[in-house]
């Protein structure tokens, strides 16, 4: 190999963390063993290992997103969470977290099953299909809705399994799966703990759920 | 590399070095032959064939890495015929079942096995990143 390798760690990000990621990282006490799938390019990851000392381990789809994980100190493999879970014994973390993923899994209600076997507690952010916005387009307009959290086309959206709250409320309940926290975040980003779901149903952009299995 | 030409513009149809890559392949070879006994190559090889780390462990390769403290890290290369990405996948899948600390990279090369021998810059950022890592987690610097 000609050029060295610098060994210095790669400069840490300094910019502050999306506000969806910020509020999962709250719901995140220090220290403990949190498996986060579909971790991007490590953003959250980075955090809960260098501020909270976690022990934080994460699964990648893209290559890229990895290797900019890997290139950061960080524990990543690339996996795919359809196919990769059914590995990880029961209870191997104490949080799973699945951030904005779920609606682009094959099969959401398994991937959802073995987040909760794998996590003592999962933590989950979706986009909301319920919101205002969403209805109102496709009421009006009459085409698939494209918003700010959901900006892609029909035809090359990743999402293929969208849900409103009430929806994942339901599957939750069918799997026996009990909601310990719910935030939702409205448009401008604030974030708002939910008294009523169908509220929060019209006015949530997206939603995170802190999740245990009965 | 591979199939260009080694110094020349033609081809010969002896047994020359025709082509880049058996250019190289012979100046690999004669370079071993100076470091190390021919014979050691013997050994190693037969030494390889009887290593087998899944029947050591009844036939379940997680078996082998039950509580390890140890943290991982896999590289393989997309044009690498010898420990194919497969291989290091069923690797990672079993690392995860032990529920191991593990880092796996797949990185796009078409320069074969030998890839992590040359300059691959994307192989030496995720090296000094897994390093790096390791040596902050252990609180070295």
């Amino acid at each position: 190999m000609s050029a060295a390798p610098n060994l210095q760690p790669r400069r840490r990000r300094t910019q502050p963390l999306r506000r969806d990621l910020a509020l999962i990282a709250e719901m995140i006490p220090p220290g403990i063993r949190v498996l986060d799938i579909g971790c991007g390019d490590g953003a959250l990851l980075e955090h809960l290992v260098h501020e909270l000392g976690v022990d934080g381990r994460g699964i990648e789809l893209s290559q890229a997103g990895v290797n900019a994980c890997v290139g950061h100190g960080l524990s990543v493999i690339q996996g795919d969470a359809d196919t990769d879970l059914k590995d990880y014994p029961s209870g191997a973390f104490d949080v799973a977290v699945l951030s904005q993923t779920l609606q682009a899994t094959r099969a959401p209600r398994a991937v959802l099953e073995q987040l909760v076997r794998i996590g003592r507690r999962a933590i989950v952010s979706f986009p909301n299909f319920g919101h205002w916005r969403v209805r109102w387009r496709l009421l009006f307009d009459g085409r698939m809705p494209t918003t700010q959290v959901l900006p892609a086309h029909w035809y090359d959206t990743p999402n293929i399994h969208l849900c409103t709250i009430l929806d994942f409320e339901d599957m939750a309940a069918e799997l026996g799966i009990t909601i310990e926290r719910a935030l939702v975040l409205d448009s401008s980003g604030r974030a708002k703990a939910l008294n009523s779901m169908r509220l929060a149903n019209w006015f949530g952009e997206q939603c995170i759920v802190l999740l245990r299995r009965d | 590399m591979g199939r260009n030409l080694q110094d020349r513009t033609r081809f010969t149809y002896g047994f020359e070095a025709d082509f880049q890559v058996e250019s190289y392949l012979r100046y690999q070879g004669s370079s071993f032959v100076e470091r190390f006994d021919a014979n050691s190559y013997l050994y190693l090889t037969r030494a390889m064939d009887y290593f087998d780390l899944v029947a050591e462990h009844g036939g379940v390769l997680t078996n082998a890495f039950r509580d390890t403290p140890v943290r991982f890290c896999l590289v393989s290369f997309t044009s690498d015929w010898l420990f194919p990405t497969s291989e290091s996948r069923a690797i990672v899948h079993s690392l995860n079942a032990a529920a191991a600390n593990v880092s796996f990279v797949e990185i796009e090369s078409d320069k074969g096995h030998d890839a992590f021998l040359l300059d691959e810059p994307e192989f030496a950022k995720t090296l000094s990143g897994f390093l790096a890592g390791s040596a902050a987690h252990r609180g070295l610097k």
